[in-house]
């Protein structure tokens, strides 16, 4: 079974970057912590609406930007709620994206480590 | 594809480390999609500056391209999208800061919209103009930028049937091909305006010759003295659009039986000819004879220098060039389009009225 989150990728992407050079990796977490707060609000106001374009809409950039960074959790949270999206309806879709914002809070410490280089 | 119910995307596998081999080859476009953990269709649509790519993989892409030093295949991409994405651009003299200044708005210009600017000379020869077409054209340039050619109005008809031209201050007209100038006509007019308000009557020209342009300037010129009642002062000295075309020219007309107080001459670098030619005289600018250049290069700005001349709006008819190749390029077919910018004055220290 996957971690929840895993950086390695992120991990390894930091040891290519050339000494001296500003720090990608927190450039990309930075952005990814910033999207996913937008992504999150849309989501819940695709639900709040019934917009079931809306909700797979964020739901499909919601899914790419957490697989870019290894939020395996969010990711496949997210793949669930695009599903539902796609389906033309939303109901489901409020407890899912509860467990997402959950998914959010676990992951936020460690990549708010990455970020800072801990 | 785009992902469906029964075959969801599956997540992105992360490939952190390249294999041995592939640390000993540059990087392709499929090592930075691993880095980035993105596919290799998100990292060309960063490349391509796609604004739907969502802000954190576009950051992951262009994090990981740099840390792999990957420099995309611009062979290979124009393969793809059967375009190099480079266009040539022909001007008739590097030495003319004209030009300098028209290929910077070209740049400008080709720089947003992605393409490469490649740069040659015809170096005022008709001949050398024409090999540096046919090697651009070689190259397979998506378009061509002309600048003050003096290629044949053949000529830029057969290539504009290979690829999009835009001509640069030129008379030539050909179907599909789109032209950008300012109204010489107006320009040299105003000279002569301008040197008839400060009193002078006894206005010469200094030509340039077969250069594009300078047939509408001296129609400018001759209107404007026709106009003010001139007529029977107007004078015109052979010259080009050099320097020395511009010293040769003005001697010419300080040697004359009747020397002029005030010499329009057909651009900046012709002036700078003409001050040499009125200082060897033994004369003085403004004092004894007044002249007036024309495009207003950095050149005749310079605080020694303080030329009186038109201003031509350089940077922005190399952006339009450029544009008028962008709208070509979408629509080969559309109908040509002439755009005429207004020239204006300015005034600095090379004319005063004339001495009584």
């Amino acid at each position: 079974m996957q971690a929840a989150v895993d950086v390695s990728a992120l991990e390894a992407l930091r040891q290519l970057q050339r000494p001296g050079r500003p720090d990608g990796v927190a450039r990309i977490v930075t952005s990814f912590l910033d999207e996913s707060q937008v992504r999150l609000d849309a989501l819940r106001q695709a639900v709040a609406t019934g917009d079931a374009t809306a909700l797979e809409r964020a739901a499909h950039a919601m899914r790419g930007i957490s697989g870019t960074v290894g939020a395996n959790e969010m990711h496949d949270l997210a793949m669930r709620l695009e599903q539902i999206g796609r389906t033309g309806h939303t109901a489901g879709a409020a407890g899912l994206v509860t467990d997402l914002e959950s998914a959010l809070a676990s992951a936020r410490p460690i990549f708010d480590r990455l970020r800072d280089g801990l | 594809m785009r992902p469906t119910l029964d075959h969801p995307q599956p997540p992105v596998k992360h490939a952190p480390r390249p294999s041995a081999e592939a640390a000993h080859r540059p990087p392709t476009i499929i090592d930075v999609a691993a880095y980035a953990g993105v596919s290799k269709s998100v990292v060309s649509r960063v490349l391509r500056a796609d604004p739907a790519v969502s802000p954190a993989r576009r950051e992951a892409v262009l994090v990981a391209a740099e840390a792999l030093g990957y420099r995309p295949n611009a062979v290979a991409r124009s393969l793809v999208q059967r375009r190099t994405f480079n266009v040539g651009v022909i001007v008739s003299d590097l030495h003319n800061l004209f030009f300098a200044e028209i290929l910077d708005g070209i740049a400008a210009a080709a720089s947003t919209a992605g393409y490469k600017v490649l740069i040659t000379s015809g170096n005022l020869d008709q001949a050398i103009e024409s090999v540096a077409l046919e090697t651009l054209l070689q190259l397979r340039t998506d378009g061509i930028i002309l600048a003050g050619s003096r290629l044949s109005a053949a000529a830029v008809r057969a290539a504009s049937r290979s690829v999009p031209i835009a001509l640069v201050t030129s008379g030539i007209r050909a179907p599909g091909v789109d032209t950008i100038a300012t109204d010489d006509v107006k320009g040299a007019w105003l000279a002569v305006e301008h040197l008839v308000s400060l009193g002078h009557s006894r206005i010469a020209m200094v030509d340039g010759g077969a250069d594009p342009g300078s047939a509408e300037r001296r129609r400018g010129y001759g209107t404007a003295m026709h106009e003010f009642g001139l007529g029977g002062h107007i004078e015109i000295a052979a010259g080009d659009f050099t320097e020395d075309g511009g010293w040769r020219g003005a001697r010419g007309l300080l040697h004359g039986p009747t020397r002029p107080t005030a010499i329009c001459a057909a651009n900046d670098l012709a002036a700078i000819g003409a001050l040499n030619a009125i200082a060897e005289a033994g004369l003085e600018v403004p004092r004894d004879v007044s002249v007036v250049g024309y495009d207003n290069t950095a050149l005749a700005a310079l605080r020694h220098v303080a030329l009186t001349t038109v201003h031509q709006p350089r940077f922005q008819i190399g952006e339009m060039a450029m544009t008028a190749l962008l709208r070509r390029l979408q629509r080969p077919a559309a109908r040509s389009r002439h755009d005429l910018l207004v020239p204006s004055l300015v005034i600095r220290q090379t004319t005063a009225p004339p001495t009584l």
